[in-house]
């Protein structure tokens, strides 16, 4: 509007004034008039939010008008930011070193564990665990595994719309622990998180807990060691744990995402610290996911989902496919999913005991998203009047998709139910919604020229690995 | 007494070319004012008791409503509703 020439006064909550000034900011224009209500608006009686409208209302008319007092609240300036920090230094500083300021891109610190911690910590440059001093070497070593220049810029990544450059990347992968050798997986998440259709922009300031799942296919998996068996989402493997925490460090210092400033996630899930597996594809009965989404089985992908965390189901007892099925569709359909909410993709993770029993009662893959569109329905009955007006408001497609039935699918197409193969031996699979409103994206590993690698030594710099690779590919 | 170390730093620059914002109005009366909401819980209610209070004071020329469908997705008529009004309140509900 303001570039149009057109005035505008913009009221949010006192919770979302971080979010609004920083956006402001971002966008050039630091004055842009803000005016703040206390929170909440959402779940009150009209007569209470009426009365929040009536004592901001001259604030409102002050900052439409010429000569009117500036309406931005510099006191409220950075308010989210310092209650951030001072919850930080709750605790005791663990030196009495004062941080010193970046300046063109580095800092100086005390060279003891302590001192670089705490630096870190102050700046908001952590996820609250240890990790490891980004020196220019141990940066320059990541950078070797990936053939772009550092100062190429990737993505602008939201809600700070901060430069993504390679080199930055790399400074949040050495942090995270991983090996250089990760890094081209890494590189790549980072480019399909910055499509559109992915709306990382919704997935990183939403209330709700989502984070982006990585999902990698291929052999680069296999050489990299991604767990993709026995406690494929939990810890243990090095590439899982780091790729997965890089992409998170990534968000908060490239992206802005530092919580309860411009990430507003009420609660969070513990996959915002680390949310990263490949699939089981020895034990998957059907295609790998990748080559379902047109790849080649050579290719090396990765696949970044905008996912809640997982929910286990346990069906230890059917021996038939449409029985686990049936558990399956069940375990899914609840009232308070933001699928539920708002359309989009879920993700069945079904362990490899489960899949093989479905498969080998001949379903395929679609077999089972049709089954589970049909079969994984909420009842009507089971939502509060008042939220169902709230739900249909959201998800204009539900009405029609409903029409007279009084069972309400948890996508809006069988197609939106993701299906893939993951963990070991025990009759598990897991459930992952997501935020809804987000696609999941998948890419190829690849160099820059688009051509998709079958080992990350094809990126390694200064050696013949991916000179000879690369041509003998294309004789 | 222990040496310094040099670190990088992890932020990401934001690069933005400042922006003048559009000059005030001198006045709201005969003006179209535009009333946006996010289309989150009662951003319609807040921006509706402003609209009545601004039409008790100003006598504006027309009001124009405009709320997102989809709280998710950015609103699609922004330009319509530039055109359209002279001052825009926008409210952000939650």
């Amino acid at each position: 509007m303001e570039k149009r020439g057109v005035p505008t006064v913009t009221i949010c909550t006192d919770e979302f004034l971080a979010l609004g000034l920083a956006e402001a900011r971002a966008l050039g224009m630091p004055d842009l008039p803000l005016v703040t209500v206390p929170h909440p608006l959402g779940g009150l009686p009209n007569e209470q939010v009426e009365k929040k409208a009536d004592q901001v209302y001259a604030e409102v008319i002050r900052g439409l008008l010429a000569g009117g007092a500036k309406v931005s609240s510099t006191k409220d300036a950075g308010r989210g930011e310092k209650r951030v920090l001072k919850a930080k230094t709750l605790f005791a500083p663990q030196t009495d070193e004062v941080p010193s300021a970046p300046e063109g891109g580095r800092v100086w610190v005390t060279d003891t564990p302590e001192s670089i911690a705490q630096l870190f910590e102050v700046r908001g440059w952590t996820d609250g665990l240890p990790f490891v001093p980004p020196t220019k070497e141990r940066v320059a070593k990541m950078l070797s595994y990936m053939d772009r220049d550092p100062q190429e810029v990737l993505a602008i990544l939201p809600p700070r719309w901060g430069e993504a450059t390679l080199g930055k990347v790399a400074v949040n992968a050495v942090m995270a622990g991983c090996l250089p050798q990760y890094f081209p997986v890494v590189v790549t998440t980072v480019l399909a998180l910055s499509d559109k259709a992915f709306n990382l922009y919704a997935v990183q300031a939403t209330t709700h807990p989502c984070s982006p799942l990585v999902f990698v296919n291929g052999p680069i998996a296999k050489e990299l060691n991604v767990n993709g068996r026995y406690n494929a989402l939990g810890q243990g493997w090095r590439a899982n744990a780091t790729i997965g925490r890089a992409v998170r460090l990534i968000l908060i210092n490239i992206g802005g995402g530092a919580p309860g400033v411009l990430d507003r996630a009420t609660l969070g899930q513990p996959g915002k610290y680390s949310y990263c597996l490949a699939e089981n594809e020895e034990e998957n009965p059907w295609k790998p996911f990748h080559v379902e989404r047109g790849f080649s089985k050579e290719d090396s992908t990765v696949t970044v989902f905008g996912a809640e965390s997982p929910h286990n189901i346990n069906d230890h007892g059917s021996t038939s496919g449409r029985g686990i099925l049936k558990t399956v569709a069940h375990t899914i359909a609840g009232s308070g999913s933001n699928n539920v909410l708002l359309g989009g993709e879920v993700l069945l993770l079904l362990g490899p005991e489960h899949a093989t029993t479905i498969a080998g009662d001949g379903f395929s893959k679609e077999d089972i998203q049709r089954y589970l569109y049909e079969e994984a329905r909420v009842p009507l009955g089971s939502f509060p009047k008042e939220n169902w007006e709230w739900i249909c408001q959201m998800r204009p497609s539900l009405k029609e998709i409903l029409g007279d039935s009084t069972q309400v699918p948890i996508v809006d197409r069988w197609q939106d139910i993701q299906v893939a193969v993951a963990g070991g031996a025990g009759k598990h699979s897991a459930f992952i919604p997501s935020f809804g409103a987000t696609r999941s994206i998948t890419k190829a590993i690849a160099l820059k020229d688009g051509r998709p690698v079958r080992s990350v030594k094809e990126f390694k710099k200064g050696d013949g690995a991916s000179k000879s690779l690369s041509s003998a590919r294309k004789k | 007494m222990s040496s310094k170390i040099e670190l990088l730093v992890p932020e990401g620059q934001v690069k933005s070319s400042p922006l003048n914002i559009a000059p005030r109005v001198s006045g709201l009366k005969g003006m179209v004012i535009g009333f946006l909401g996010n289309g989150k819980p009662n951003a319609d209610v807040l921006l509706s008791r402003l609209a009545h209070l601004l039409k008790g004071e100003f006598e504006p020329a027309g009001i124009r409503s405009r709320h997102k469908p989809r709280v998710t997705e950015p609103a699609t008529f922004i330009e319509e509703l530039a055109e359209e009004s002279q001052a825009v309140i926008n409210a952000i509900g939650d």
